[in-house]
């Protein structure tokens, strides 16, 4: 058995907007092993967001208590190891992705001429190779996407934050994703992979977490999950079905 | 220290890769270009005249940078979403803001310098001269201005929407800087508990008029003696500082 490399327990977060309490976490588990790609998966506002700020020690959980890669989230230290791709890809637009990588790259404080191969390998590896000196002012969505995948690998992190990753993306750039992900994970990396791609998820994942309303229904391998009920199913079939029962209260 | 330069970095290249420098530096260039001319509005004390108008557009350019550039920062980065991958990596709400705060100043530093440069070239080459100490002496001010402009436009970024932030602060300076002595007659005639409103109001209010040293520079007078040249520029540290630490406190305790 692997060790854990994330875990979280009783986790709650409650927003407080114009006098009113938002419970967006409401105690939840969670635990990833070394080297596996875990799939966290729910519906529009179930809480996978703010799970992940969480995680990154953006957000501070109002109970609970979350050890991730031995330290603090909100340790600097802590977050030299991960690597993030946010939900929403929009970087600096009056830079070009070589100055955008460059920059992080100084501020993880890397060497120049390690950097600068580095650089090099990323933008060829997401498919931007020819794009290297190009502002991204001037990019789709599909190709901050990739630009966006390059920066969260820029530190080499042992944990890998994934944050709707495909999204924007035509297929072979998934594909391309999801081996470089696969290939990873081969290499002892951890991926923490959430999505609305329920198809995605069950190609590449070996656990999973379904959270729907800021709670936790299942949790665990992937194939004992969707077997569970003695008739094998598809991950989305499953997904259906379980957000279709009511959630306790 | 090293995150604070890479952000700072980062500032000053996204000046330079916007044309608001630009286009400051051409009106400039114009404006002094048209005071140069001798017969421009039959003023005779043309040097004079070049001397005070000259200094107080590059300042006013520079304060413009200044104010629009460092109230944008973090609003900007929170808007556009791009905080959430910086702050994923080893990057504290301190790092980012003291970060950006550097690059703020240095980049309106950098075209105040060019400004000034432009400037002094000008009167020098009008007037015959300019008092080199002097010279010194209003660049060195008008860096610490811009620090404290920078300091106080952040702050009320991260108080109030950016429109009001960058309003605010342009009215503050400006406010500041033509009412400053009828602020301080004020409080000589001020009486019972006015004494002390107009006494905190004159404390907390950011001294920009300290670093004004247009009517020296236009009038030709002696430079400002060491130890109030000193104290001036210890207060714009000290001010700046209390200004960023008070920045600190608020970007921490924001959800974002």
């Amino acid at each position: 058995m692997n060790e854990s490399i994330l875990s979280a327990s009783g986790m709650f977060y409650t927003y407080h907007s114009s006098g009113k309490k938002i419970s967006a976490l409401n105690g939840i588990d969670l635990s990833v092993r070394k080297g596996d790609i875990f799939g966290f998966i729910g519906p529009n506002g179930a809480g996978k967001t703010t799970t992940i700020k969480l995680l990154l020690g953006i957000l501070t959980p109002q109970k609970g208590k979350i050890d991730i890669l031995a330290g603090d989230p909100s340790d600097t230290g802590t977050r030299r190891k991960i690597g993030y791709m946010p939900e929403i890809a929009n970087y600096y637009r009056y830079l070009t992705p070589a100055e955008l990588l460059a920059m992080y790259g100084n501020i993880f404080g890397l060497n120049k001429k390690l950097l600068k191969q580095k650089i090099k390998e990323l933008l060829l590896l997401v498919g931007l190779g020819k794009e290297t000196n190009r502002l991204m002012g001037t990019f789709s969505k599909g190709m901050m996407q990739k630009v966006s995948f390059a920066q969260a690998l820029i530190n080499d992190p042992e944990l890998l934050i994934l944050d709707e990753p495909t999204s924007g993306l035509d297929p072979l750039a998934r594909i391309n994703m999801r081996d470089v992900i696969k290939d990873l994970a081969g290499r002892g990396k951890t991926v923490f992979f959430s999505s609305h791609e329920l198809s995605e998820i069950e190609m590449i994942c070996d656990d999973v977490a379904i959270i729907k309303e800021g709670k936790i229904l299942e949790s665990g391998k992937l194939k004992d999950i969707i077997e569970n009920k003695g008739t094998a199913m598809t991950l989305e079939q499953y997904f259906l079905n379980i957000m279709r029962e009511p959630t306790e209260c | 220290m090293n995150i604070i330069w890479v952000l700072a970095g980062n500032t000053i290249r996204s000046m330079l890769r916007k044309k608001d420098f630009y286009v400051f530096f051409i009106l400039l260039l114009l404006l002094l270009f048209l005071l140069w001319s001798e017969t421009f509005f039959g003023i005779q004390d043309i040097v004079r005249y070049i001397k005070d108008m000259g200094y107080f557009f590059s300042c006013f350019f520079s304060v413009i940078i200044a104010i629009v550039f460092s109230a944008r920062q973090v609003p900007d980065e929170i808007a556009d979403k791009t905080i959430y991958p910086l702050i994923a990596k080893p990057v504290s709400r301190a790092h980012l803001l003291l970060g950006r705060y550097t690059g703020s100043l240095l980049a309106s530093s950098l075209a105040f310098t060019l400004f000034y440069i432009l400037y002094t070239g000008v009167v020098i080459l009008k007037a015959g001269s300019l008092d080199p100490v002097v010279a010194v002496q209003a660049w060195i001010f008008g860096i610490c201005s811009l620090g404290i402009v920078c300091a106080v436009s952040m702050f009320l970024s991260l108080c109030l929407t950016l429109s009001a932030a960058v309003t605010m602060s342009f009215l503050l300076y400006f406010f500041i800087m033509w009412f400053s002595t009828t602020i301080r007659k004020m409080i000589i005639s001020a009486e019972g508990i006015k004494i002390f409103f107009t006494n905190a109001l004159y404390y907390i209010m950011p001294h920009y008029e300290f670093f004004d040293l247009r009517v020296r520079i236009a009038h030709s007078w002696e430079a400002v003696p060491v130890s109030i040249f000193t104290a001036a520029v210890m207060y714009a540290v000290i001010y700046s500082s209390m200004i960023l630490y008070f920045c600190h406190l608020r970007l921490k305790k924001k959800i974002l």
